[in-house]
Order: C-alpha cells, then sequence, then structure tokens
C-alpha cells in the first residue's frame, strides 16, 4: 500500500483516538459532577475558612488543619479510628480468606446455597446488623440475660466498646470482603494446586507459593474496602461503642448536628481521607516487601523441614468434616443475630432478653399505625424507585460506552464512577450537606436521590458491565445482518438477553436505596426515609420493641429482593453450551470438543 | 513443464465471467491499529458461484467476511454488491446473510423464532413468514425442534439453525465462516456433501470460509488462497493443485516435496543433486521445484528409467502402508527428504535401509520462485 494511503487509513474514523468520553456517558458525568465532585470540593473548600457557630467565614485560613494536627484530641482520634480499621481489617480478613478457601476448594456440595446464605446476610439491613449487637451485647441484653439464667455469671459482661464495635463491623464486614477474595479463587484452577502438590510443594509452600499470590489481587480489594468501610462508619461506635470508643466518624458526624462547625469537620475529613489513603499505602509496601519474605519462608519451611518432620494427622482426623464446620460456624456468626432480633419481635414482653416466654404479633400492629413509620416508609418506596430509574437510566448508557468504546479519558471517568464507593460515607454525606448549605437550599426528597443515585451508580455501572463483557457481541451483529438497525439489535436481542440482569440491578439498587443510611442520614429533609426514622427511635433512651419488628421487616425485604435476583439470573448464568454437554455426554465435554 | 501462473489468471472463464457479478472488491483494506488485517483485496465473483476462501488461521478470512457483511468498516476501498455500490451500506440494508462461526443464535429465542427473524424484523406477511420459515426448517432437517431452546441443540442441530436463519431470507450472497469447523469429522463430511446440494437447489452466490485445505477442495469449484491479509491465489482446485503460485500455496494444498533450485536463461539446475533441465519458464536466479508425492516413482537401483524422466538416487529410510497407498520416505545424496506415493497394488518389496532411484516426469515439476 502507498504510504499515502496508508496514512489516511491510519486517520480512518474508527482508528482515530478520541479523547473526549461518548456522549451516553455524560448523563453519568453530570450526576457524578453534582451529586459528588462538586459537593466533595465544595466542601473541601470549608476546610480553609473560619467558622462561626452553624455559619461559614469566607476568610482563608489553615485554622482548621492547625487544630487537627495540633489537637491531641483530633490526631489521636484519626489514629485510634486507623487502629480500629486495621484491627477489624485483621480479623476480617483470615475469616473471610479461610471461608472463601474452604468453599473453593474443601468442600464440594451446598457450595451455592452457602455462598448465597453468606452474601445475603450482608443484604439482611445495615441498620438492624449494629442494632442486633447491641440488643445482645447491653449489660442487660440477650448475652447477658441467657448467661445470668444459665447461672455462669453473677454480674453482667461488659461487652460495648471496643470489642463490640469489633465484633459488629465484623458481622457487617466479612461477606463483603468474600466476595472480591472469593472472585480471586474462583479464577484459581484447582490443578494448580494439585500440579505443585504433585511438584512436591508441602501445603504450607502451595499456599505461600501458589494459593497466596494469585489471591493476592482479591485479598488487597477485600482489605481496602474493609479498612475504608470501617473507618467512615460513625453509626456502629455510636450504638455499641459504649462510652470509651469515640471514633472519628462519630465526631465528624457531631459537628452536622450538634456542634455545627463545618469547617472543622471539613478539616477532619480531609485529613481522615489523607491519613487513610496513607496508610493503605503503607500497608500494601509492606504487603509487597513481605510477600517475597513469605515465599522464602515456605520455601525455608520445606527445604528445612516438612520433608522430614510432616505431621501426619490420623485418617479420622482428616476425615471430620472441618470445612462443613467451620462454615457452619460462619454462618452461625452471621445469622444468628439477626434470627435473634425476628424472634424477639413477636416476644411479649418490651425488653430484649432470653428466654421468651410469650409471643404476641402487637409490635407489627403497632408500627402500622405509627405515622413517622409508615411516612418513612412511603418515602423509602418513593425514593427508591426514582433511584432505581435514574440509577438504570444514567447508569446503563455508561456501562455500554465503557464496555464498547475506546476513549483516553476511561480510567478517568471509572475512578469517577468508583469514588462513591472509595469515599467514607460520612465524607459523601456531609459534602452533600455542604453544598446545599453553600446554595441555601433546603434538604429534601430531591437531596436524597441525588445522594442516592450517586451511590448506586457504580454498581449499575460495574454489574452491567461485566454482564457486557461476557456478552457475545456476535449476537448483536446477527441482528444486525438479519435487517435490524442498531437501536434495533439493541432492543430485541442484547436488552433482551441482558433483562434478567438489568433486573437483578434493579432489585439489588432498590435494596441499596431502601436499606442506605450512613450517607441518607446527612441529607434528609422534612421527608425521611425509614432508616433514619429508625435510627432515631433508636436514639431514644431504651429502645422501644417496635424496631425489632421494623428492623425484621427491613430485613426480610431485601432477602426476597435477593432470592428474586437469584432467580432471575439463574438462567443467564448457565453456560451458553450447556446444552450441548447434554447432546454430546460428559466424556466429550471432558475432552474439550465443543468450542473449546 | 508448467510455469507459476500468470497474475490475473481466472481459474475457470466459463462459470464466472459471464454472469453478473454479485460482489466486487476493488482495492479493499483494512488495518487493526498497526495490524494489517487486508492489503489492497481485489476479488470478484459472480451470481450463483459458490467460492471458498482458504488460508491459516488469522490471514484475514473472517475480515474480508465482516467487510462484505458490513459488520467492520473497511479503511480504503470499494465493495460492491449485486451492482450497487455498498462500501459505507449499514449491514442491515445488504441483500447478504452471515453465518458466524460459532453461530451466534439468539438465546432467547427457540429455534422457529431464530429462523424467523429477519423475517419478522422485514415485517414479512404471517402466512408468508410461515411457509418460508418451515422449508427452512426442513431444508435443513430440523422438523421436529422448532420449539426447542437453541442451548438444548447440539452442535450439528445449531449449525443447521444458523443456516435455515440465514437462507430463509432469500440474501443474494450467503456468507459462512468456517461453518463446519467445531463439529466432528463425521458429521463435517456429511455438511460439507448437504451445503453443496443447498448451494445447487437455492442457487444463490456461496462464499465460504475455511482454513482447511481438504474441505476447500471437497466444497467448491472456485478456491481463493489467502495469506497474511492477502489473496495468493485463485482458480479450480485443479488448477492450483497442478500449478500453485508459489511455495506457500504448493505446500497449503495438498502435500508436495520441494527442491532448490537455480535457473538460468536456458536451464534450471538443481546443483546438489546434479539434475539440469530446460527452463521454459521466464524464471530466474533461485526458484523451487515442487513435485507431488504421486508424480514420483520408486525404482530399485537396478532398473532404468525410461528417456525423458528425471532421476535421482538415494536410501529408502522407511516404508509406510496405507491400504490403498505405500508412502516411501526417500534420502537424498544432499540429506533432501522426498515423499514418494505409491499405489499398493504392485508387490515390489522395498527393503528398508537399500539405495533407490526415484523417478518422475518433467511435465509433473512446477517452478515455482523463491
Ligand atoms: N477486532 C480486532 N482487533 C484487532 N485485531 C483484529 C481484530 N479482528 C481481527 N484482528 C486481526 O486481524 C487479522 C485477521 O483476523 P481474521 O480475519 O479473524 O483471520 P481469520 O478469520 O483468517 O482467522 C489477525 O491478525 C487478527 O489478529
Ligand atoms: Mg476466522
Amino acid at each position: 500500500m502507498p504510504p499515502n494511503l496508508r496514512a489516511l487509513s491510519l486517520l480512518n474514523r474508527s482508528q482515530r483516538r478520541s479523547y473526549l468520553p461518548p456522549v451516553a456517558t455524560y448523563p453519568s458525568i453530570g450526576w457524578l459532577l453534582a451529586g459528588l465532585l462538586i459537593p466533595v470540593s465544595v466542601f473541601f473548600l470549608f476546610s480553609f475558612w473560619e467558622t462561626g457557630v452553624f455559619t461559614l467565614i469566607r476568610t482563608w485560613s489553615l485554622d482548621q488543619y492547625r487544630e487537627v494536627v495540633t489537637d491531641d484530641l483530633y490526631y489521636g482520634l484519626i489514629l485510634r479510628t486507623l487502629l480500629l480499621g486495621l484491627t477489624v481489617s485483621a480479623v476480617v480478613l483470615p475469616v473471610a480468606y479461610l471461608g472463601a478457601y474452604v468453599l473453593r476448594f474443601i468442600i464440594s456440595r451446598g457450595r451455592r446455597i452457602i455462598l448465597f446464605l453468606i452474601v445475603a446476610s450482608a443484604l439482611a439491613s445495615y441498620l438492624v446488623r449494629i442494632y442486633a449487637w447491641k440488643a445482645i451485647l447491653t449489660p442487660a441484653g440477650i448475652l447477658n440475660s441467657a448467661l445470668d439464667s444459665l447461672g455462669l455469671i453473677s454480674e453482667p459482661l461488659t461487652l460495648l466498646g471496643r470489642p463490640g464495635v469489633t465484633i459488629a463491623l465484623t458481622h457487617i464486614l466479612v461477606p463483603i470482603a468474600m466476595l472480591p477474595i472469593a472472585g480471586a479463587m474462583e479464577s484459581v484452577n484447582p490443578d494448580l494446586i494439585r500440579a505443585s502438590r504433585d511438584l512436591g510443594a508441602g501445603p504450607v509452600e502451595t499456599f505461600l507459593r501458589v494459593t497466596l499470590p494469585l489471591t493476592a489481587r482479591g485479598v488487597l480489594t477485600a482489605f481496602v474496602l474493609t479498612f475504608v468501610l470501617a473507618v467512615g462508619d460513625y453509626v456502629t461506635p455510636q450504638l455499641v461503642g459504649g462510652k470509651g470508643s469515640l471514633m472519628i466518624g462519630r465526631v465528624i458526624f457531631d459537628q452536622f448536628g450538634i456542634t455545627g462547625n463545618y469547617a472543622l469537620a471539613s478539616a477532619l475529613s480531609f485529613s481522615l481521607i489523607v491519613a487513610a489513603a496513607a496508610f493503605i499505602v503503607g500497608v500494601l509496601l509492606c504487603v509487597r516487601v513481605l510477600t517475597g519474605g513469605a515465599r522464602r519462608f515456605g520455601a525455608a519451611v520445606t527445604t528445612t523441614r516438612s520433608r522430614r518432620l510432616r505431621v501426619v494427622w490420623p485418617a479420622w482426623v482428616r476425615r471430620l468434616p472441618w470445612g462443613h464446620t467451620y462454615l457452619l460456624l460462619l454462618l452461625l456468626f452471621l445469622w444468628v443475630p439477626l434470627i435473634l432480633v425476628l424472634i424477639l419481635s413477636f416476644n411479649q414482653l418490651p425488653i430484649a432478653s432470653l428466654p421468651i416466654t410469650g409471643w404476641t404479633l402487637d409490635w407489627y400492629r403497632e408500627i402500622f399505625t405509627d405515622q413517622t413509620i409508615r411516612g418513612g416508609f412511603g418515602t423509602s418506596l418513593k425514593v427508591a424507585g426514582l433511584v432505581v430509574a435514574i440509577g438504570l437510566a444514567i447508569g446503563l448508557p455508561t456501562a455500554f460506552a465503557v464496555t464498547r468504546r475506546r476513549f483516553v479519558t476511561k480510567p478517568a471517568l471509572m475512578g469517577a464512577v468508583v469514588l462513591p464507593i472509595a469515599l467514607p460515607g460520612v465524607v459523601v454525606g456531609f459534602s452533600i450537606l455542604a453544598m446545599f448549605r453553600f446554595l441555601e437550599w433546603i434538604p429534601s426528597m430531591r437531596s436524597i436521590v441525588l445522594g442516592q443515585v450517586t451511590l448506586v451508580l457504580p454498581f449499575v455501572v460495574l454489574i452491567v458491565m461485566a454482564a457486557l463483557q461476557n456478552f457475545n457481541r456476535n449476537v448483536e451483529e446477527a441482528a444486525r445482518d438479519l435487517g435490524c438497525t442498531y437501536w434495533g439489535a439493541l432492543r430485541r436481542v442484547t436488552l433482551r438477553i441482558l433483562l434478567p440482569i438489568i433486573a437483578g440491578t434493579a432489585l439489588i439498587v432498590f435494596a441499596i436505596s431502601m436499606d442506605e443510611f450512613v450517607v441518607t442520614n446527612f441529607i434528609v429533609g422534612t421527608d425521611p426515609t425509614l432508616p433514619p426514622v429508625i435510627w432515631s427511635i433508636m436514639n431514644r433512651r431504651g429502645i422501644p420493641p417496635t424496631v425489632n419488628a421494623v428492623a425484621s421487616i427491613l430485613m426480610v425485604v431485601p432477602l426476597i429482593a435477593a432470592v428474586v435476583y437469584m432467580t432471575l439470573t439463574r438462567r443467564t448464568q448457565r453456560r451458553p453450551d450447556a446444552g450441548m454437554d447434554r447432546a454430546l455426554g460428559e466424556e466429550e465435554v471432558e475432552k474439550g470438543l465443543p468450542f473449546a | 513443464m508448467a510455469a507459476g501462473a500468470g497474475e490475473h489468471e481466472r481459474a475457470d472463464p466459463s462459470i464466472g465471467d459471464s454472469r453478473p457479478a454479485a460482489l466486487v472488491l476493488n482495492g479493499v483494506s483494512k488495518y487493526f491499529n498497526e495490524v494489517c488485517a487486508l492489503e489492497s483485496v481485489d476479488l470478484q465473483i459472480s451470481q450463483g458461484e459458490f467460492v471458498t476462501l482458504l488460508g491459516p488461521s488469522g490471514c484475514g478470512k473472517t475480515t474480508l467476511l465482516r467487510i462484505v457483511a458490513g459488520l467492520d468498516r473497511l479503511d480504503t476501498g470499494v465493495v460492491e454488491i449485486s451492482g450497487h455500490t455498498s462500501t459505507s451500506t449499514p449491514p442491515e440494508q445488504r441483500p447478504v446473510n452471515y453465518v458466524f462461526q460459532h453461530y451466534a443464535l439468539f438465546p432467547h429465542l427457540d429455534v422457529a423464532d431464530n429462523i424467523r427473524f429477519g423475517l419478522k424484523v422485514a415485517r414479512t406477511p404471517r402466512e408468508e413468514a410461515a411457509e418460508r420459515v418451515g422449508t427452512a426448517i426442513s431444508m435443513v432437517q430440523l422438523e421436529g425442534l422448532e420449539a426447542r431452546r437453541v442451548d438444548q441443540l447440539s452442535g450439528g442441530q445449531q449449525q443447521r439453525v444458523a443456516l435455515a436463519r440465514a437462507i430463509v431470507n432469500r440474501p443474494d450472497i450467503l456468507l459462512l465462516d468456517e461453518p463446519l469447523g467445531a463439529l466432528d469429522l463425521k458429521l463435517r463430511k456429511e455438511m460439507q456433501l448437504e451445503l453443496r446440494a443447498l448451494h445447487r437447489r437455492l442457487g444463490g452466490t456461496f462464499i465460504y470460509v475455511t482454513h482447511d485445505q481438504e474441505e476447500a477442495l471437497v466444497m467448491s469449484n472456485r478456491v481463493v488462497i489467502m495469506r497474511s491479509g492477502r489473496i495468493v491465489q485463485d482458480g479450480t482446485p485443479q488448477a492450483i493443485y497442478r500449478n500453485p503460485r508459489n511455495r506457500f500455496v504448493a505446500e497449503f494444498i495438498g502435500e508436495t516435496n520441494l527442491l532448490a533450485a537455480q535457473a538460468t536463461e536456458t536451464a534450471i539446475i538443481v546443483r546438489n543433486l546434479d539434475l539440469r533441465i530446460p527452463n521454459e519458464s521466464n524464471a530466474t536466479g533461485d526458484v523451487s521445484l515442487s513435485i507431488r508425492p504421486e508424480h514420483l516413482r520408486l525404482d530399485d537401483g537396478a532398473g532404468t528409467t525410461e528417456g525423458g524422466r528425471l532421476s535421482v538416487g538415494g536410501e529408502l529410510l522407511d516404508s509406510i502402508f496405507l491400504g490403498s497407498l505405500y508412502r516411501h520416505l526417500v534420502r537424498l545424496g544432499d540429506g533432501t527428504i522426498l515423499t514418494v506415493q505409491e499405489l499398493a497394488t504392485d508387490d515390489r518389496d522395498h527393503a528398508i535401509g537399500s539405495r533407490v532411484v526415484v523417478s518422475w516426469s518433467p511435465s509433473d515439476t512446477a517452478i515455482l520462485p523463491g
């Protein structure tokens, strides 16, 4: 080809590097700007201003940061919060890793249902789960009353405080941490482990040299998720923390309602983000240095010792169902608190204690007559409907554009899309509130929708993107070849095939919206959704037993959504050539005959 | 003696040129970033032809079909379908249908709805559509499976659905991209014959892609050989087999023995073997002699070769009995190993390790550049 023709061809439309994101992503970009990027920037600005009571004085100063750095209350709190994040991660990651490992490699029966039960526990309302631990751990709570009635203790144990916060956060974060780890393990072929054993590596060396390195990315993702969520949580320390466990999230939150010092709240928030980011980077660097060490250690273990001193367990010990036992304990830990709440909601006595002496439906009857709760439920439904509609309307085109188009700014766009889940919730909530204050708008249902759509956008985009990446585009091209226009093929074929995934995404978004509290609590106006309503009831002295009933409803609704989701997506998750497997018989599939 | 084929040789003028063109490609090029998938491809196919595109994996066959179907944009060149310039016509407006390599059936529709899809989009009246779908289903022998989900079909059945889904629209050109690639050998052989029969019955233009040279020879009377985004040779299977244009084609189509030689103006000399034959082609410089195994003959060292045949001596390395055939491997003085194929009818026994003479007729020698 002559050089000039070639140059011409390289300028062809399909090849040209595009800098601007495609038009399909504009709604999402606009929403992220309004719901996150601008609010966070405005909030950031606040930290450089001076403050009055519930007002801001617009003169530049670094006073707030000076205060954060010099007042040992503040920097001490930040440090303590980071340490809590580290403690929680140190508990959550091994528990989650072992769970995912057993699920993948040890057991063969019941994997699907166990994974579902673990993930489903995460869908049961966030507030309810913290509340359950409060009901269990308080001095007059379930655990103490049970131990007392068994005569095991004479005085109630002090369980609230740091242990309580750690337990409750572990309960919340284990299912979340398991998702990326289980995802990483899914891609580890068990044959690799067998091959490693076959090549002479012991179980320890195989783990350190094969399994762990191959799943390291999942573990790191899980660490970042766990750490950020633990550090940004202001609800758990308040409910199960007791006196000695004030955390920075709570202090920031208090600047919103109690002290009204927005400038300080802002400075604290950004100090927290910077400190947390530095902390994460530090931990990741340590891991990198240590992993080399771990591999050397693995080698040392096998070469020096294990060949001679390998412990050989008796056959009956090895045959015990260790894997199922561990998963059973994990499921009990995740589900018993939730089931307790459900049981208590039928308890005749208005106190949270065991054993139950009589049953009643009164508390359910009471919530249906309670105006605030009914109002909250109504608002929640309206908000969730809007959030689903808007989230899908702007998220779907973005997922398509990001999967199918090439543009230079894609990494930046993806960064912005996941930012709402990467930032601590207290910062996102406060930022939106700060923007409203700055513009002198009054929070209302609109502000809730603004905030919640921002929060669900990452879920919509990431889930649909994953589905689109596995989508066989030839099917869409076949539709074009058979006479459909671009939009016709999209409607008749692509969207139709992705419908179960989209419906499932809608359900997840609906559940998140119904349950969202950390951000929503900042931006409710006169019309709060259900979780803030419950929060205000729970904050009253002596929690009324109606909360058990509301909590049970909040817990069961997302579970039903999850079951529906599983049913909807099961069909599409089946391998496309599953029918052929049956037609050709197992043997030929083993040989990799069709579509190998 | 046959020389390399001329530049614009058309295989069998009696087939194509008298009929109007179904497809004309003119200087078509396609780049994926820096990778050249097609480079100035010229191709003309007449109505009613069954043309096979043959080439190794990655040579651009799929890209060429996708450009004809309008699924890929081309970088340079012109596409003409049924007399209309279609270079930038969208796929839905081309009278062309595509059978995808992995079928790309619609998983959410049953067999009948998959086949009906194109008619439905075109708003064909209900009765007519039903009749055409019925005909297509019986043509591909899928009767009784109309209501089956497509993921409950075997590979062969899925392939038939893909075929029926395309032919029901009566396209001017049917594009088939390695449609039998995923089937087992027995089923593939059956389907090859069925496709030929289908072509005779429908009478449209078929462009069939394969990387399997044996299949290419079975399928059609015109084979277009591609390599690295270019068309290397275009002709009947017989012509290509007898007169491969270069070493690539000679080795790709069937099996061959290659001998390195030098061409002067008057003669072609294989120096290592002390062979010298008159040069009747216009080749000069380094050339290769290509001789098919079945054109070689084995004599024990004692016998004499008839006049005019070329012969070289060597050592018999191995003889393999293949039922109707023998394959002998002979190592020549310079280390070259020749494959000789003989009918197993005559019972002469050559001892392995013995000295033999390999001979062939000069007219069975193709002279290839390079
Ligand atoms: N979408 C694409 N992006 C980049 N390169 C491609 C793409 N499609 C094909 N190619 C490249 O173009 C060349 C020809 O591919 P293809 O037409 O699929 O070959 P064939 O069908 O003959 O096996 C190959 O080198 C392939 O890697
Ligand atoms: Mg191909």
